[in-house]
């Protein structure tokens, strides 16, 4: 070799140290978005192990700045979080370590709560893995990176989290290698990436869905609780498409051959004119309401119609107002009576058990059928209910997951009994 | 007398009486401790499991909520169970994460749906427990899945105090193991001083005292399984009681209120009442009215309805009864006067409490099915022990009294009443050798054969085979040698053959050791009916062939009971030993205890050949026997009674016996959903009934006048008890048809329970009928003029050879016509079956009386 071929290799190799010395630094100093992306699945790790954050407890788990290897061709910057890497504290290094992708479109705390769980019931189960989470900020080709970079570093599985990852990686990884599990997803029917015929994608993604059947939604309510219901009241804001393609257009085509004994009434509202499209409407149905639990209004997923639940609630009177969503139940006033749905936390659950079962071997993504999860999550909030004559099914009360008392304070979250000094 | 002698023969009666004890009653003790390991450990089992399900149940709720497994709190529940619990040492939730194919603790895994068979096997009986009253070591480990609503996650594991199973069994066996060793210290002494004072009644005085002390330790053992069983019953019901109130607990803690806040407790209490058949009434009370109840259907008619909205139709009816009051006023205390336990909780401090009631007949029940086998068990070693105490009171006779002068060659060195009683157990022991397998042998053999090119049939067939192949060669054999010398080599070959089956596992091996022990017990069979047949000669009051039947029917019912207990508790290699060591004694018995009835008297001692050599005498045997055998049965083939009697009394019966109770009874009870031991103790109505006939046989004999009208009534008696078995079924069903156009007909009876009892009636008359048959029919044919002509042992030989071809055909005949294309049993069979054997009965009586007739006519004219 001559010198000048030493002089250029040393050129070369002195160029990468600098880089992924400049990158070490920078991902330990100077990406706050990096570092708040850490804090927020912390915070989650938490919640999963105690019920609530706290502040001085220690999680099972580190989070760090993931190799640069991860971050190849992706643009770093304070607001583009590098990609972390969260490692269970007692990962056994000896192992063979499996890694899993976890893709997010966005900040949410949905999503954070879905990888969180996702990886508290991998750990839970024992798989010995490390967990690479990239959130690509909506922005598509910072996906195909991501997407790119796991291939390169031997990723066994990807979790697509969020609705609009799954659609965008069903959309170009259909035919990928690397299987690919969604979470956190809208219903994968509604918005037509499966064949409700067929059941199962056929392809590289394995589908899991956010909302519950609707078989199951009205055997809830009609053969579990209101068992003399004969009218559903559906209220929805026409300017949100995805509650009306996932959640009121199942409904109608369920009931629409009457075998049910439940007629559907549509109270499709407009949010600039609340008045004529929705209380207007829904006084017409409290006043044909013969006795409580005859009929029920059942609230749609939209954040701008729930604003308007206190209203919602005093114009129902003793007609009870439920939901489909689990987080239309809250604290106080500001909450629907009973919601029957799946939470973030059931559908990760359920995602990360069909990742197991891919990751051992047991399953392929081609023929899982859609993950729908059988036994929905319910939260109750009795100072919403409507009528003292109203009782709630016993099996309902011990199935709750939040429960609110008359005062609307939570007496139970997460599953847990909040105690309370009096 | 001298004082020395008599003191000597004192002190041997004592001696052999203690031994006689020893082995009876410690056989009694022996299953009475199987018997509890077999029944105790499955309750507390169950107890232990209802109180981890408890946690079980509401961790599971919690995860169902979200909550993870690793979850604090979850432990701190599971300690607290430990804590309060009596029979729990620790208990732990575990993740899946941190299992292995141990349990947590390294211990043995149980499981909740473990049976009484299954649980002995892994917790193993310590004997040395029961007589050092030591607390063991072992500790078992019970493990409940743990699932959220996707699938598993975990588990509970709940490990169990030292000697949980163990230690209340140990201590009551220990006290009656004192109160034994007692008994059979002084009971023998307090008869050898009884019988000095009163010298008439010595044999009254020892079988009395013997019964009576048998008895009393078997009332004892019953009494302390009642009080152990019945304690782990009534826990059982409390458990769910605290389940339930626990649940409840939950929103009152909320502070929400049970009766205006929720509803759907219908469904919860049904479903409770659903899990444990035993509650009859589930109450929600609040203060002493009733909210809501749960009731089982047969007391909904004595207890008061409620209204469509819940209310009492009467205002009366929704209360509580004294005696329900008085058991909430002391909650957490069973009351133990009226018809149920009641057990009364309350839920938190508020108004509300759970009654929970169980009546006692279900207690009471489930005490007389557990202590079922036990009595079954009970009957069979009084059985066996009655059989070495009679030969030890004709041992002792014969001790007593100075030697017998044997003057002439027709005269017997032992009175023949003496030598059927020691000759009894020799049978008895033999057959029971082989019943101790009956129980396993065909499940053990399934495992052993699994891939080899031979069938489990086919060891049941070489078996059957052999022993009717050596029927003939050992009827010659018993007509020209001693019956002594056959006996025990039978016995040895018996026992060969038996600890053979403990040293292999080759299916090869294992077909060539049960054609030995066949050829074993068709030897022993034909020895003792010879021997039988000998004494009846001599003795015409006893008969033998009865006498064959009787130890026959003792030895398979108790060599079964006892051979099911020990398998479970031993091991099939052990029990094949225990049989073998049997054998080998009793073997050894024969050689010292046995005399040939006739030393000086035998075909043989007449015989021109008498002093022929051996070589010689087996050269000759070879060359005549052939056409001996063929001259024979030609004679007895020519003959009109012999071929009546076989044709139309022996084929059908030993056809029936083993087509219909052996191989479809089982089945047919089994589609009737009876449980292994239910169908075990119904097939023992059978044996009992052949018991009872065959006993009573003498009486039967003098009021029936003629041992051929016991035939035909035995003939005809099992024809009906077939059409009773089957006919059950038929009858209600066409009585319920009748029903439909009679509707006022009042409470319709049980159906099952009728066509049980039915079941059960129609086998006892099969056993009793069959039990007139099987001893009264080779006295009928060994005094038909033909066994004067051939010999008597000859023709029981020949007719034993050809009624095993009954034997041999009657699995097969039976599948034919009574199991359909689908495996199942075709009930009407049983009718025809029946009837056609009354009509072959029919046949018999009218052959025998015109026969009877002509012979009259005859002698007349």
């Amino acid at each position: 070799m001559t010198l000048k071929g030493y002089v250029l290799r040393c050129t070369n190799a002195l160029k990468s140290f600098t880089v992924w010395l400049a990158f070490g630094v920078w991902s330990v100093s100077a990406n706050p978005a990096s570092e708040q992306f850490c804090q927020r699945l912390q915070s989650q790790f938490m919640m999963q192990a105690l019920g609530e954050p706290t502040e001085f407890a220690s999680s099972a788990y580190t989070c760090e700045v993931a190799p640069a290897a991860w971050a190849a061709n992706m643009h770093l910057s304070p607001n583009h979080p590098a990609p972390i890497l969260v490692k269970p504290k007692t990962l056994a290094a000896n192992s063979r370590i499996q890694r899993v992708l976890l893709l997010s479109p966005k900040w949410s705390k949905a999503y954070d709560e879905t990888s969180a769980t996702i990886i508290e019931q991998f750990y839970s189960r024992g798989v010995n893995a490390e967990y690479i989470l990239v959130n690509y900020l909506g922005d598509q080709h910072r996906a195909d990176i991501a997407i790119e970079n796991a291939e390169m570093q031997q990723a066994e599985l990807i979790y697509s989290v969020g609705s609009p990852a799954t659609e965008y990686l069903s959309l170009i990884y259909a035919q990928g290698a690397v299987p690919v599990v969604s979470a956190c997803s809208k219903d994968p029917y509604s918005i037509g990436l499966v064949d409700e015929a067929i059941g199962m994608s056929q392809h590289n993604i394995a589908y899991t869905s956010l909302n519950i059947s609707v078989e199951t939604q009205v055997s809830y309510l009609k053969e579990k609780f209101l068992e003399g219901l004969n009218k559903i009241a559906v209220i929805y804001d026409t300017a949100n498409s995805s509650s009306m393609i996932t959640q009121v257009a199942p409904l109608a085509d369920y009931l629409k051959s009457g075998e049910h004994g439940i007629e559907l009434e549509h109270i499709a509202v407009d949010m600039a004119d609340i008045d004529s499209t929705l209380f207007e409407p829904m006084r017409s149905v409290v006043n044909q309401s013969q006795f409580v639990g005859d009929t029920v209004f059942l609230v749609t997923g939209s954040t701008e119609l729930f604003n308007t639940i206190d209203a919602i609630n005093r114009v129902a009177r003793t007609v009870p107002v439920l939901s489909v969503t689990p987080s239309h139940v809250n604290e106080g006033e500001q909450s629907v009576f009973v919601a029957i749905g799946v939470s973030f936390k059931t559908n990760a659950r359920l995602a990360a058990d069909y990742g197991m079962r891919i990751l051992e071997g047991s399953a392929k993504t081609q023929s899982l059928p859609v993950g729908l999860v059988t036994m929905p999550d319910i939260s109750i909030n009795f100072l919403r209910k409507p009528s003292p004559l109203l009782k709630v099914p016993f099996n309902f009360f011990e199935d709750s997951s939040f429960i609110y008392d008359y005062n609307g304070k939570a007496v139970r979250q997460n599953g847990v009994a909040v105690r309370r000094s009096f | 007398m001298n004082m020395r002698p008599r003191l000597q023969t004192l002190f041997k009666n004592i001696v052999s009486l203690q031994l006689v004890m020893l082995l009876s009653i410690g056989l009694l003790f022996f299953i009475g401790i199987g018997e509890s390991y077999r029944v105790a450990p499955s309750l507390i089992l169950t107890n232990l499991c209802n109180q981890g399900k408890l946690l079980k149940d509401s961790i599971d709720t919690s995860l169902k909520l979200g909550l993870p497994i690793e979850y604090p709190g979850f432990q701190s529940r599971a300690q607290n169970l430990a804590h309060q619990s009596e029979l729990i040492a620790h208990a732990q939730v575990v993740a899946n994460r941190a299992k292995g194919d141990q349990g947590v603790f390294g211990g043995q895994v149980l499981t909740c749906d473990m049976n009484g068979k299954a649980l002995l096997e892994t917790i193993k009986i310590d004997w040395m427990g029961v007589v050092l009253q030591e607390v063991p070591n072992q500790m078992f480990e019970i493990e409940l899945m743990l699932e959220d609503k996707i699938g598993p996650v975990g588990s509970l594991n709940v490990i169990t105090e030292k000697g949980v199973f163990s230690e209340d069994i140990n201590r009551i066996f220990g006290d009656i193991f004192i109160v034994v060793s007692v008994l059979i210290g002084l009971v023998p002494l307090l008869i050898a001083l009884l019988q000095q004072h009163f010298v008439k009644h010595q044999g009254m005085i020892q079988k009395g005292l013997y019964h009576l002390t048998f008895l009393a330790v078997a009332l004892l053992i019953i009494d302390y399984q009642v009080g152990l069983y019945g304690n782990q019953i009534k826990a059982q019901s409390q458990s769910l009681a605290k389940n339930l109130t626990e649940r409840l607990t939950i929103p009152t803690q909320l502070g929400f209120d049970l009766n205006s806040d929720f509803s759907g407790y219908e469904v919860l209490l049904a479903a409770y009442r659903a899990e444990s058949k035993d509650i009859s009434h589930l109450y929600l009370l609040k203060d002493d009215s009733i909210l809501v109840r749960s009731v089982a259907v047969e007391y909904e008619s004595a207890t008061p309805l409620l209204n469509e909205a819940g209310d009492s139709a009467h205002q009366d009816m929704s209360r509580l009864t004294g005696l329900q009051v008085s058991a909430c006023r002391a909650p957490d205390v069973f009351d133990h006067r009226g018809e149920f336990i009641m057990n009364c909780l309350n839920i938190d401090d508020s108004a509300y409490r759970v009654l929970v009631q169980t009546p006692w007949t279900k207690v009471y029940g489930k005490i007389w099915d557990s202590s079922r086998n036990f009595l079954v068990l009970f009957i069979a070693s009084i059985l066996i022990s009655n059989l070495f105490l009679n030969a030890l009171l004709s041992i002792q006779r014969m001790s007593a009294l100075p030697q017998k002068q044997i003057d002439s060659p027709y005269q017997c060195a032992v009175e023949p009443e003496q030598a059927l009683e020691l000759v009894k157990p020799i049978f008895a022991l033999g057959i029971l050798i082989e019943a101790i397998n009956l129980a396993f042998l065909p499940a053990y053999l399934e495992t052993l054969f699994v891939g080899s090119q031979w069938s489990v049939s086919s060891v049941f067939g070489v078996y059957f085979v052999c022993f009717a192949a050596i029927l003939l060669p050992a009827g010659r054999w018993a007509e020209s040698n001693k019956l002594k010398s056959m006996m025990w080599i039978s016995l040895v070959i018996s026992a060969l053959a038996l600890a053979g089956m403990a040293f292999t596992r080759d299916p090869m091996s294992i077909i060539l050791l049960r054609g030995l022990a066949g050829v074993g017990q068709g030897i022993l069979f034909i020895s003792v009916q010879s021997y039988l047949i000998e004494i009846e000669r001599q003795n015409p009051q006893v008969s033998g062939p009865r006498q064959l039947v009787i130890g026959f029917n003792i030895s398979t019912v108790s060599g079964a009971a006892i051979g099911a207990l020990l398998m479970p508790m031993l091991g099939e290699s052990a029990v094949f030993i225990l049989g073998s060591l049997i054998g080998l004694i009793c073997a050894l018995y024969t050689m010292y205890m046995i005399q040939d009835i006739t030393p000086n008297w035998s075909p043989i001692s007449r015989s021109p050949h008498k002093n022929e050599a051996l070589k010689d005498k087996v050269i000759r045997g070879f060359k005549q026997h052939p056409h001996m055998l063929m001259r024979r049965l030609k004679q007895l083939l020519s003959d009109f009674e012999f071929n009546k009697t076989i044709v139309l009394i022996g084929l059908p019966t030993k056809a029936v016996y083993t087509g219909i109770l052996i191989f479809v009874m089982p089945i047919f009870l089994k589609s009737m959903e009876l449980d292994t031991e239910l169908i075990g103790q119904i097939l023992i109505f059978y044996y009992l009934g052949v018991l009872l006939t065959t006993v009573l046989g003498t009486q039967l004999a003098s009021l029936i006048r003629h041992p051929r009208n016991l035939l035909i009534l035995g003939v005809l008696g099992s024809g009906v008890g077939m059409i009773l078995i089957g006919g059950a079924e038929w009858m209600l069903t066409y009585f319920d048809n009748v029903d439909l156009v009679l509707p006022h007909r009042q409470d319709p009876p049980n159906v099952p329970t009728l066509q049980l009892m039915s079941v059960i009636l129609g086998t006892f008359l099969l056993g009793l009928s069959h039990g007139c048959i099987h001893a009264p029919v080779i006295s009928h044919i060994t005094h038909t003029a033909l066994a004067k002509e051939v010999g008597a042992s000859t023709t029981a030989a020949f007719y034993r050879f050809l009624e095993r071809l009954g034997h041999v055909s009657g699995p097969a005949l039976a599948a034919y016509l009574f199991i359909d294309t689908e495996g199942q049993t075709v009930t009407q069979q049983f009718i025809y079956v029946g009837s056609s054997i009354v009509v072959m009965g029919g046949v018999f009586a009218a052959l025998s009386y015109s026969q009877k007739w002509w012979q009259k006519k005859e002698g007349l004219s």
